[in-house]
């Protein structure tokens, strides 16, 4: 299957922000969307963007088939991204349960740092954000 | 208790190897001061960094005053939007159980919540009991015990294996 991996741009938010749902419904949690695509557009695409974004294509004849290679060629190109800007780790998070996803990034060399060092992910959130933020100190900057 | 006050820092300490060690983990240091100040204080720095001083009447047994630090970045949630990542958090052992630890977390929070980030996230190892404690007293989630994120790193060979692989760019 030939497909074109290029830069996102920001035109491509909308279809991208469909993406975003489908991975979100995929994982169970769709539910945890909070953002729109105007976010995306304002957030990847204005002076001081906050991400950067690659999307796959396929020709107009190919559209809506399963693709081989892809997501393989998606990941080349963030690693490829990331070794231009002289990074020494790619990292993500993948849910437990998704085994072809975990196996996917094993084989291309991706270590679980969760399994071998026992890392656990810690998020703050919400309420207890604000609370401890409030907590800050005033003096100094 | 003695902590004069939390600045946005131009100069770095040799805290992050103290942390390494108690992390057990020296040898996996690869970067040096040069390479923090390159990174952190040039035109596009890749982090932010909170120092945590004491005044000089209680500094540390060998004489410091700059006794904590919190390394921290900003990352996107493509669900959430803004968010911080807290990468490093250390108070020196002598100074530890007096709020700092703390402070430097709640400074973290407040500049992040400042540029609009709705999210802190951090990672810890599931043996550092008296880390995983505190986080919890603050309200923090196991992201990896709640909901079963792993986490996973592609280090410098596998990104380079990965970044060499069947070229499809076509930009």
């Amino acid at each position: 299957m030939e497909f074109k991996i290029r830069a996102a741009a920001k035109e491509d938010c909308e279809e991208i922000f469909r993406m975003i749902m489908e991975l979100a419904v995929f994982e169970n949690m769709p539910d945890q969307v909070k953002i729109s695509h105007r976010e995306l557009e304002n957030h990847g695409f204005g002076p001081n963007p906050l991400f950067e974004c690659l999307v796959a294509e396929v020709p107009q004849e190919e559209k809506s088939k399963e693709g081989n290679g892809i997501g393989k060629g998606l990941l080349s190109k963030v690693a490829e991204v990331a070794k231009t800007q002289q990074c020494a780790r790619l990292q993500l998070s993948v849910l437990d349960w998704n085994t072809p996803s975990r196996d996917f990034y094993s084989a291309k060399g991706a270590q679980d740092l969760t399994v071998s060092e026992g890392w656990h992910l810690i998020r703050f959130d919400g309420e207890n954000l604000d609370n401890l933020a409030k907590e800050a100190p005033k003096d100094g900057r | 208790t003695g902590l004069n006050h939390l600045t946005e820092t131009s100069q770095k300490p040799n805290l992050p190897w103290e942390l390494a060690e108690y992390e057990k983990v020296t040898d996996l240091v690869k970067i040096g001061q040069k390479d923090l100040e390159q990174d952190g204080f040039s035109n596009t720095p890749f982090f932010r960094g909170v120092i945590a001083e004491v005044p000089e009447d209680q500094k540390s047994k060998d004489g410091h005053v700059k006794v904590g630090y919190a390394l921290y970045f900003f990352s996107y949630s493509s669900w959430k939007g803004r968010c911080v990542y807290l990468e490093d958090l250390y108070v020196m052992p002598e100074f530890r159980g007096k709020g700092i630890g703390k402070a430097l977390m709640s400074k973290v929070a407040q500049l992040g919540l400042e540029v609009g980030c709705t999210q802190m996230n951090f990672i810890v190892l599931n043996w550092n009991k008296s880390s995983l404690e505190f986080y919890t007293r603050q309200g923090c989630i196991d992201i990896t015990e709640k909901l079963g994120y792993h986490w996973m790193s592609c280090g410098e060979n596998a990104l380079k294996k990965l970044a060499n692989s069947d070229p499809v760019d076509e930009s």
